[in-house]
């Protein structure tokens, strides 16, 4: 379907004179006149802000006075019985307003500010084993829920992030392992009108409780991982967001009079929802 | 153009926090690699005569060395562990006895001693990391008191070691005791 160029010109000047509109209308109690004779002469006073459409003498280009036809311009008005038509030399004064033109893939995009995230990975539980024979350490399944903000989102994604985890179906009980820890994060995304894939790198510390033989054993924990995903923008502001990872989780701790560390390197699974 | 803008809006409170973290995750990679290492974590102890070691989480769990034996316990937090304490403070206790016979001997004997009889259904087979096979059992003495018993081969035909751990919960199924059990050998290892 052909769109007239007319239509198009007038679609692009309402695009662009709606927010202006805006910012004049609260304006306008500003501009008021108090002289209710003056107003009358004068009328109201009209303020045009930055965004309105620029003149030519604004884009250094030749004035264009009202009712002076431009050459190349499409819709240059009639001139005025009377007054001699002004041919003007220079370019096409363009009739699309700066507020209209097309803005970056990154402001068009949604990208997350703020989520609650849920992710399940596998660590060892020190000083356990599950069979006999090998020595092998003994898997420690743990789920954590994460409260993650993005101070910055664009193109770049940096992300602050407080995590609360705890030793799989051992939620309520009081022997199980548990640990908190804050993580930053540093990550790339397209932003999409609908999805937003993502990929970022994070590190973080914090402090893991073991349970040994009915003792409490406090530890450090400290994490760094690799995380692919995409954030699935499912209303206005909403999002869901699914992304698997690798993650390096390790565990600091006295051993005797020194301090030892053991660590596992493990994928990871994370759910979110947010903002 | 989001890029030349999103670096200016990268700040320094950002950018430390985050260089910290990577500085601490370069500097702290991990020891101990659970995924490769067994028994990741724990000590290796070895009996003065150097006739026993087995692998143990230090702490909780403290050697206190008397003149006959020495004697594992696990303390409560109220426990100040000296040569005066009494074991029955323990929260977990183990004693590590040789006897004489293989483990399935010295198993079958111990069995025939208690009073009540253990239930021979529950006990199981056990291979320690070192390839010595034995025997392990748990069961209750009272409403506090647990006990898990392994018997384990020792360096020849004719001797073999008797774990016996106390603890005021089950022990059986417990895969930090299973753990300590699988670890034990005889010699310095």
């Amino acid at each position: 379907m052909r769109v007239s160029p007319f239509f198009l010109s007038l679609a692009l000047s309402i695009a662009a004179w709606a927010p202006v509109r805006s910012r004049a209308v609260a304006a306008a109690d500003a501009d008021a006149i108090d002289d209710p004779k003056l107003a009358r002469r004068l009328g109201s006073r009209v303020t045009l802000g930055a965004s309105t459409a620029p003149t030519a003498a604004a884009v250094g280009g030749p004035v264009t006075p009202a009712g002076v036809a431009t050459s190349g311009s499409a819709a240059a008005p009639a001139s005025a019985p009377g007054v001699p038509a002004v041919d003007v030399v220079g370019g096409p004064v363009s009739a699309q307003p700066a507020a209209a033109a097309p803005s970056g893939a990154g402001e068009t995009g949604r990208t997350p500010t703020i989520g609650l995230g849920y992710r399940r990975f596998s660590f060892v539980q020190i000083g356990a084993t599950t069979g006999s024979g090998a020595g092998a350490a003994a898997s420690e399944p743990f789920d954590s829920i994460a409260l993650d903000f993005y101070p910055i989102s664009r193109t770049l994604r940096f992300g602050l992030t407080t995590q609360y985890g705890w030793q799989s179906g051992r939620f309520d009980s009081r022997d199980g392992d548990y640990f908190i820890a804050q993580s930053v994060s540093l990550g790339v995304q397209h932003p999409g009108p609908t999805i937003t894939p993502f990929a970022e790198a994070f590190a973080g510390a914090g402090y893991l409780r073991r349970f040994q033989f009915d003792r409490t054993i406090p530890t450090a924990y400290w994490q760094f991982g690799l995380d692919a995903g995409a954030n699935l923008f499912v209303a206005e502001h909403g999002y869901v967001s699914l992304a698997l990872g690798y993650l390096r989780p390790v565990n600091g701790f006295a051993k005797m009079q020194s301090f030892t560390s053991v660590y596992v390197d493990t994928w990871s699974l994370k759910l979110g929802f947010g903002l | 153009m989001s890029g030349p803008r999103d670096l200016h809006s990268f700040r320094l409170p950002f950018v430390l926090p985050l260089l910290l973290a990577l500085m601490a995750a370069g500097a702290g990679c991990g020891d101990i690699d659970a995924g490769s290492q067994p028994f990741p974590g724990t000590v290796v102890y070895v009996s003065p005569q150097k006739t026993y070691h087995l692998r143990l989480l230090e702490p909780p769990w403290l050697p206190v060395t008397l003149q006959a034996e020495t004697i594992f316990l696990v303390p409560s937090s109220s426990l100040s562990v000296s040569v005066t304490s009494q074991e029955s403070d323990a929260l977990y206790s183990l004693h590590v006895t040789p006897r004489p016979g293989n483990a399935l001997t010295a198993f079958q004997n111990s069995a025939s001693a208690q009073s009540p009889p253990w239930d021979l259904g529950s006990k199981q087979q056990v291979t320690a990391v070192g390839g010595q096979t034995g025997l392990d059992i748990s069961w209750q003495e009272s409403a506090t008191v647990f006990h898990r018993e392994a018997h384990i081969d020792g360096d020849s035909a004719a001797t073999s070691f008797e774990l016996r751990f106390t603890g005021r919960k089950s022990l059986a199924d417990d895969p930090m005791i299973l753990q300590m059990i699988v670890s034990f050998g005889p010699g310095a290892g």
